[in-house]
């Protein structure tokens, strides 16, 4: 019924013994207690709140159990800004009112940033990648700017600290 | 001194206070919301629209490890119906009937979704362990699902001791109309049904109830509206106020409107947790949220309007049937929002006669919440379509239409009592004109027809409510509709607002911030908004019906002022300026300092005013009471304030599949003065979303056994962003005349506007087809329907 | 809403471990891969799982080769992989196009095409792409036997496949993927990311002489499991790929496969879209054959 297991989020690790039907979201969420990621279904997996980084790609963690995580590096909204210094796309988000209630936020931020490791001021592509994230209040227009000045600021950045951005957790 | 000074912080597109913790996933919802001891508490849902419980076994679900209790209707039996004067709407009209409920199915159900057991157990897993052990034996009752079969005599009685399924009517008739229509050169006759569509926030509901002798009930809440279900809860609980608190946590995941109501689960979670001991939260599922909240529109239409040869109208007539649901949601009870929408039928249209006639159904589907456009989603496309079909059979182009009938002088009282203040639609509808190149586009599009190109063009146009003042609210919902801020000084020299509202995703933090900072001299940074607690917030009807920016943000601003003489009398003794000084207490607040007009080398800071008047008092001026705070309530001067927006698109059609496919949209606001135009243009572009995904994805269907079929997300459809244009904002403002900033609420009035925008659009496009669109919502199956009926009637 | 208990959880690191567990659990487990199907039909309850056997950890299942024309991919090669291969972007644009239709950036980044085709949905992408492209399956037993299964031999019905309850599927392969061979798919959903009302994959091949040699047309969206076209790929078959044939193998594409009435969409609706996307699709993937305009 239950697993031991250990996942790496942000960084840090995490050991429980988890039953194993339990969600991964809920391991982040009641496990390690990092509550910024979200859940706005209930089975369906649709609206992408929860989506999380797991070893740099985009997941909905409320479509994975706990169990299958063991041992995997996991990236949360906690982990997106840098030693307190915001990720060029927070504040794109910021100065372009790229939100509003805040609800889908974690998960629109997290499915970005796996976009803008190759990124693109497509606006066919940014709204490809926003596609997995349900946001009802903003109408993803201010979204689709918080990207495109997002992808300008990453352009602006010396490559160095560009590659940092997205390099695994442990090797910043 | 003051009033007349510009407010510099007014205007400005600065970066909102509280997106900082929504960026970095330190928001604090609801369902991050955890007290020692807490348990989980779930529903069992009837999947029968009509049934009789017969009998419900649950000795199986309470044998399970970790399950506290469960509860039932018959808990309940003997308590009183939830309803009462207090949450039931009073409108002009015939109220006869109030249905009778109890916060969990007693008896019956009335549709699917029902909450008929509640389960609490340890977590949130074994709840639906329980769940699944729960027996129920239903006898299932053939249901009425659809407004007008419920209206046949022989129907099914969704509360057979009413007699017949109607909850309202009401009818209104202003002017000549009878006579109207006699000398109309054209009548345009169109029935016009409007699907069951409305909104989902993406955070569920949800609650934590927690209860000891001494605090008495603390209820967190997703609620847009804390101190009105306060007052509710502490009714039907029997408890004195004193001991039911309510908070809304401090950020909300969006509403809409769904979360203004005063809901049975609410209850159910406030009495388990007084009966066990233990603090008890809910959090709401998507397939409950699907299936209980969120539902509106769902009206038909029988329209009539007369127009004169050159499409002047002379009057409308319009026959209202709305399905409301089984009618058990206090506050609205279903039939609050088609009355206002009734009375917003002629839009901002001139119109010199009108005869209204609203019917209220009751039927076995959920009860309709309120959504944005509160009601008048439906009839605002109504009353466009019958407009288009009259342009197009008095061969007038849509825009001129528009001009022709669009109110042109301020203030417009409609026949049906709706007080227009002020606006320039005019304006607007020449700039919306521009943004889609309107006569070069009408060219292009008549060559492209000849290839078979199908585009089009679309204009909308609305009028939007600015909230709705006491005089309308206290008789509609039995609650005040004043705005209400306390401005209070801290020691340090910063401000607390504290508002009565309850904020989710609009960005009170910041707009109140600015509004208050610059009546005070002091930076957006040096003021703090708070919210949400029914026992540290001035009193207020919660934050619904576009009222953040006209009324709440009016009574800071009044409080802010309020404050200004008692700071200039306290910076005029500390400067030791003789009593007798002409202009003594001629201070101007700029920058953090008090200045005195006639010589501005004199001057104090706001920092140590606030310093003496709290901390120091013994350096106020001699018999000057201490602190520095005020409470305002501001009640709007005039009957109604609104403003007015057009929104204009162009479309491609592709007749062979029924696609199409949005090339360009824009929206000429006007939001008076406003506060933060960033914000503004937020407000509209979600709006717009909604508007089109209402029109063209979103429906809660139901099978023919009343069951739904939408209970997901993959079902309903929110649109995504593959789904939805780049939506270009121009702002036209007419400043209100009625707030102290000029400023004016903004989100009610978007969806409807444009859904009517597409629409006329779609129709545009397929003109060479005679197409006309009398029904929503608007699929591809159904632009492909319409055009294949057009070619086999040519 | 949250899963039944789980009894077991396996993450087996060898195809022959995971197959003896699957002989061992028996009817109780479920085999897990990109779990985008499954994992919303455990939340909802509607199907439960004793056992599950993670093979998401099995080395070698994700492989893409290209060989004699024949696109093979692993067990494991997920969604987004398809999408990013440039080679299958080459080779077999239609699969690309179906991937692309398929949920949303995060779902394609676990759901598998095998897993896809195992789950069977009638409504979903892969399956119509694998019957136009003939796809063919290899299954593996618990003896260690594989055997391979034809597409029109794989489904039974929705949800109903020939995979035993003792068999993992170890590849798909994708013939045909040639030169001078092209495809196109589209899915019609209700909505976007909503599932098909109808979908289209056609796939083509032309000889040096510019006529069509052979062609895969399948129809998706339907009561059961995608159907081929095969009055309508009669037609196609030997011709130029001229207007009149392209629409009369259109028309017989809309008269051969029986539509339905649901609250989505009518039967009526649903042939016109097969006439209107069989047309379309064939016109593209004629193009992407580098047949001439």
């Amino acid at each position: 019924m239950s697993t031991q297991i250990e996942i790496t989020i942000n960084g840090d690790r995490y050991q429980g013994t988890v039953e194993n039907r339990t969600l991964l979201v809920d391991f982040i969420r009641e496990t390690a207690e990092l509550t910024g990621t979200h859940v706005g279904c209930a089975s369906e997996g649709r609206c992408g709140a929860c989506t999380v980084l797991m070893n740099g790609e985009a997941v909905k963690s409320c479509l994975l159990l706990a169990v299958q995580a063991d041992g995997f590096e996991v990236q949360t909204i906690e982990g997106l800004a840098n030693n307190g210094k915001l990720h060029p796309l927070q504040e794109a988000f910021w100065e372009n009112h790229g939100l509003q209630c805040g609800y889908c936020t974690p998960g629109m931020l997290m499915a970005l940033s796996e976009f803008l490791k190759n990124p693109s001021r497509d606006e066919h592509e940014i709204r490809t990648a926003m596609s997995g994230v349900l946001c009802p209040c903003t109408g993803y227009v201010h979204i689709v700017d918080s990207v495109k000045a997002a992808v300008d600021k990453l352009e602006a950045m010396d490559p160095h600290d560009r590659e940092q951005l997205f390099a695994p957790i442990g090797e910043v | 001194m003051g009033a007349e000074m510009k407010n510099p912080w007014v205007g400005k597109s600065i970066k909102r206070k509280e997106d900082e913790r929504l960026l970095k996933g330190q928001g604090q919802y609801m369902v991050d919301l955890i007290v020692p001891r807490m348990s989980h508490l779930g529903f069992v849902r009837s999947p029968h629209a009509s049934a009789t419980i017969k009998a419900i076994d649950a000795s199986k679900a309470l044998a399970l490890p970790g399950v506290d209790t469960v509860m039932t209707g018959e808990d309940f039996r003997g308590w009183k119906s939830v309803l009462s004067d207090n949450s039931i709407p009073n409108l002009p009209g015939d109220i006869t009937k109030r249905p009778e409920y109890w916060p969990l199915a007693l008896d019956d159900v009335k549709y699917a979704g029902d909450a008929v057991a509640a389960v609490v157990a340890r977590d949130k897993y074994t709840i639906e362990d329980a769940m699944d052990l729960i027996d129920i034996e239903y006898d299932v009752h053939i249901p009425v699902l659809d407004a007008e079969e419920a209206l046949k005599p022989d129907a099914p009685l969704v509360f057979p001791e009413w007699g017949d399924n109607i909850i309202y009517h009401q009818s209104m008739k202003s002017g000549d109309v009878d006579g109207a229509f006699a000398a109309a050169d054209l009548v345009v006759r169109e029935r016009v049904p409007v699907h069951r569509t409305g909104g989902q926030p993406m955070e569920m509901r949800g609650c934590l109830a927690k209860y000891d002798a001494a605090d008495g009930l603390v209820l967190w809440l997703t609620t847009q509206r804390p101190h009105i279900i306060r007052n509710l809860l502490a009714e039907y609980l029997d408890l004195p106020l004193d001991k039911v608190r309510v908070i809304q946590p401090k950020d909300m995941g969006g509403a809409f409107g769904t979360k203004a109501p005063f809901y049975r689960e609410d209850i159910v979670a406030s009495r388990l947790a007084m009966e066990l001991g233990r603090p008890v939260k809910w959090i709401e599922n998507r397939v409950e949220s699907l299936t209980n909240m969120g539902q509106e529109r769902d009206q038909v239409h029988y329209m009539e309007v007369a127009f004169k040869r050159d499409g002047s109208i002379l009057a409308m007539r319009d026959k209202i049937i709305s399905n409301i649901g089984d009618a058990r949601t206090a506050i609205y009870v279903g039939f609050a929002m088609p009355f206002v929408g009734s009375m917003y039928m002629t839009n901002g249209n001139e119109v010199p006669a009108a005869e209204v006639d609203l019917t209220c159904v009751v039927t076995n589907k959920a009860c309709i919440t309120p959504v944005r456009a509160f009601g008048s989603y439906a009839g605002r496309i109504a009353f466009d379509r019958v407009l288009n079909i009259a342009a197009r059979k008095l061969e007038l182009d849509q825009l001129e239409m528009r001009r022709k009938h669009c109110i042109k002088t301020f203030p417009y009282d409609t026949p049906l009592g709706v007080h227009v203040d002020s606006g320039d639609f005019m304006g607007s509808l020449e700039l919306a004109a521009e943004q889609v190149d309107y006569d070069r586009f009408r060219e292009r599009q008549i060559i492209a027809w000849g290839k078979g190109q199908y585009l089009g063009v679309g204009i909308g146009m609305g009028i939007e409510l600015s909230g709705m003042r006491s005089e309308v609210l206290v008789r509609m919902e039995h609650m005040p509709g004043f705005g209400s801020a306390t401005v209070r000084f801290d020691a340090h020299g910063k401000v607390q607002v504290s508002e009565g509202d309850s904020p989710h995703g609009q960005g009170h933090e910041t707009t109140f911030a600015q509004a208050v900072a610059g009546e005070l001299g002091l930076t957006p940074d040096d003021v703090y908004v708070t919210y949400g607690d029914t026992m540290s917030t001035p009193f207020s009807c919660g934050t619904l019906g576009s009222r953040g920016a006209s009324y709440t943000i009016s009574a800071a601003v009044m409080a802010a002022r309020a404050l200004r003489p008692k700071m200039s009398a306290i910076a005029a003794h500390m400067l030791e300026l003789p009593e007798e000084t002409p202009q003594r207490e001629d201070f101007l607040f700029l920058d953090g300092e008090a200045i005195w007009i006639p010589d501005d080398s004199k001057r104090v800071s706001i920092k140590k005013i606030a310093h003496v008047a709290l901390q120091a008092p013994i350096h106020l001026p001699p018999g000057m009471e201490a602190g520095l705070d005020h409470t305002s309530y501001y009640e709007a001067p005039s009957t109604g304030m609104h403003s007015c927006s057009v929104h204009a698109c162009t479309v491609e059609v592709f007749p062979e599949t029924g696609r199409f496919q949005i090339m360009k949209y824009a929206v000429i606001d006007d939001s008076g003065v406003p506060i933060n135009p960033m914000l503004v243009r937020g407000q509209i572009n979600g709006g717009v979303g909604m508007g089109i995904g209402n029109a063209t994805m979103e429906e809660y269907l139901y099978d023919a056994q009343g069951r739904q079929l939408t209970s997901t997300l993959r079902d309903y459809c929110i649109p995504s962003a593959l789904d939805l244009p780049y939506v270009d904002v121009v702002h036209h403002n007419s400043p209100s005349p009625h707030t102290p900033l000029g400023s004016k609420g903004k989100g009610e009035g978007v969806p409807g506007t444009s859904s009517s925008c597409l629409v006329n659009a779609i129709e545009n496009a397929l003109l060479p087809f005679g197409v006309e669109v009398t029904s929503l919502p608007l699929r591809p199956e159904k632009i492909w329907r319409l055009v294949q009926a057009a070619k086999a009637a040519t | 809403m949250y899963p039944k208990p789980i009894e077991n959880y396996f993450a087996p690191t060898s195809l022959d471990d995971a197959l003896k567990l699957l002989n061992e659990y028996g009817g109780g487990a479920r085999l897990l891969s990109g779990g985008q199907s499954l994992m919303p039909l455990l939340k909802a309850r509607g199907a439960s799982a004793e056992t599950i056997i993670d093979i998401n950890r099995i080395p070698g299942l994700a492989g893409i080769e290209h060989v004699n024309g024949e696109l093979r991919l692993g067990a494991m090669v997920r969604h987004a992989a398809v999408l990013r291969d440039p080679l299958i972007g080459r080779v077999c644009p239609l699969l690309q196009d179906a991937v692309r239709s398929i949920g949303d950036p995060q779902v394609r980044n676990r759901g598998t095409i095998a897993g896809s085709l195992v789950f069977a949905d009638a409504l979903s992408d892969i399956p119509v792409a694998a019957v136009a492209l003939r796809a063919s399956v290899t299954a593996v037993g618990s003896s260690g036997e594989s055997r391979i299964v034809g597409i029109d031999e794989f489904f039974i019905g929705p949800r109903k496949t020939t995979i035993r309850e003792d068999e993992i599927v170890r590849e798909v392969c994708f013939p045909g993927c040639i030169e001078n061979s092209g495809g196109a798919y589209i899915k019609h959903a209700h909505v976007t990311n909503g599932y098909a009302l109808l979908s289209v994959g056609v796939q083509l091949t032309i000889d040096d002489g510019g006529n069509c040699s052979a062609a895969g047309i399948a129809i998706g969206g339907l009561e059961s499991m995608p159907a081929r076209a095969t009055t309508a790929e009669a037609h196609l078959v030997g011709s130029t790929l001229d207007g009149r044939t392209v629409a009369q193998a259109a028309q017989a594409a809309a008269d051969e496969i029986a539509t339905y009435t649901d609250f989505r969409a009518s039967a009526e609706y649903r042939r016109n879209l097969i006439e209107q996307y069989v047309g379309q699709m064939t016109e593209r993937a004629r193009q992407r054959a580098g047949g001439s305009s």
